[in-house]
């Protein structure tokens, strides 16, 4: 009974949600960068949900404690990177981004194991992982 | 009914509990600030802990390169904690615009980098992947700000796939921090700082 009732009143809890309606300001990488398009669709199928200001939730997300867990993910993921602020990240930060961003998903560190348990439309098959860590590596290179 | 009026009881509580814990952390706070302005009357002014020079930064980074060579993770994690610390205790105020200039392009990186190689006591490849990047903003840092100490830059090509790395060290002798006790000796000096 008292379980019950605890589950309840957790319910009670729902902090804001990280949904940005959309708005894209200058800010985000799609303005920053060039961006080609199939690398977009993969940023935002398997990075933005914790990495930018607009997650897509979910039904699941809205049952507690599950929502709590999933606001401590995409706090600690923004910390560490967001694209939708990617422009306020100096050249240097920016480029080392990039670089971090190929050598962890070159590792398997990223999307994170724990979330593609559940979203299995995130994870990268090596033709993604080979698009995302080609545009980074044709970044790096000097312009002829 | 009864259920959701218990609730909302419990859930005032809740909220009056956290609130009180809050002007209780908010005097403490206070309390100690007093202390502070205290000490400061007692300490000359040459005792405030805030520098322009970037002496420390680089004294514990070098602790650093040499845990990394050391293959001590443990270490290496500690000298990156202390290197986030002094990065804060840097007074930019007495900055030239140049120094300013590279000091906003590179310290945000170097910071982010050295809590990486904190956060991760127990992996020493991620530590010296982060170690490379932190490198690199310091050296660019040194390129404007005087030190004391007499500084090598070493570049290792066989790191990171053969795309190669620098570090800054005070010897002369290579002891590669990359591979540490794998490939001590790879490496060659670029240039003196």
């Amino acid at each position: 009974m008292i379980f019950i009732g605890v589950l309840f009143i957790i319910q009670l809890y729902q902090p804001d949600r990280n949904i940005d309606e959309n708005i894209v300001t200058p800010l985000h990488i799609s303005e920053t960068m060039d961006v080609p398009v199939n690398v977009m669709k993969i940023l935002k199928s398997s990075c933005f949900d914790c990495h930018s200001n607009n997650t897509n939730y979910p039904w699941y997300s809205y049952i507690q404690p599950v929502r709590s867990m999933m606001e401590r993910h995409i706090k600690n993921g923004k910390e560490n990177l967001n694209f939708s602020e990617f422009g306020s990240y100096s050249r240097r930060k920016q480029e080392n981004k990039l670089d971090r961003i190929a050598k962890q998903i070159k590792a398997n560190e990223m999307p994170l194991p724990s979330y593609l348990l559940i979203h299995r439309d995130a994870k990268l098959s090596e033709i993604e992982k080979a698009e995302i860590i080609n545009w980074i590596n044709d970044l790096s290179k000097p312009a002829i | 009914m009864n259920k959701s009026i218990t609730a909302f009881v419990l859930l005032a509580f809740t909220a009056a509990a956290c609130q009180s814990k809050d002007t209780e952390s908010n005097s403490q706070v206070l309390d100690s600030a007093e202390v502070n302005i205290e000490n400061k009357d007692v300490e000359p002014e040459s005792a405030t802990p805030f520098s322009s020079s970037i002496d420390n930064i680089i004294t514990e980074y070098l602790n650093l390169k040499n845990a990394l060579t050391a293959d001590n993770s443990s270490e290496a994690s500690k000298f990156g904690k202390n290197i986030v610390s002094e990065i804060s205790k840097l007074d930019v105020s007495k900055f030239t615009t140049e120094q300013r200039e590279v000091y906003d392009e590179v310290i945000d990186d170097a910071k982010e980098q050295s809590e990486h190689i904190g956060d991760n006591s127990d992996n020493l490849p991620h530590q010296r992947e982060h170690f490379a990047l932190l490198s690199r903003d310091l050296a660019d840092l040194l390129a404007v700000f005087e030190t004391k100490k007499q500084l090598y830059q070493v570049f290792c090509p066989m790191y990171d796939d053969k795309k190669g790395a620098i570090w800054l060290s005070e010897f002369k002798e290579i002891k590669n921090p990359y591979f540490g006790s794998q490939m001590l000796t790879c490496g060659s000096i670029q240039k003196e700082l």
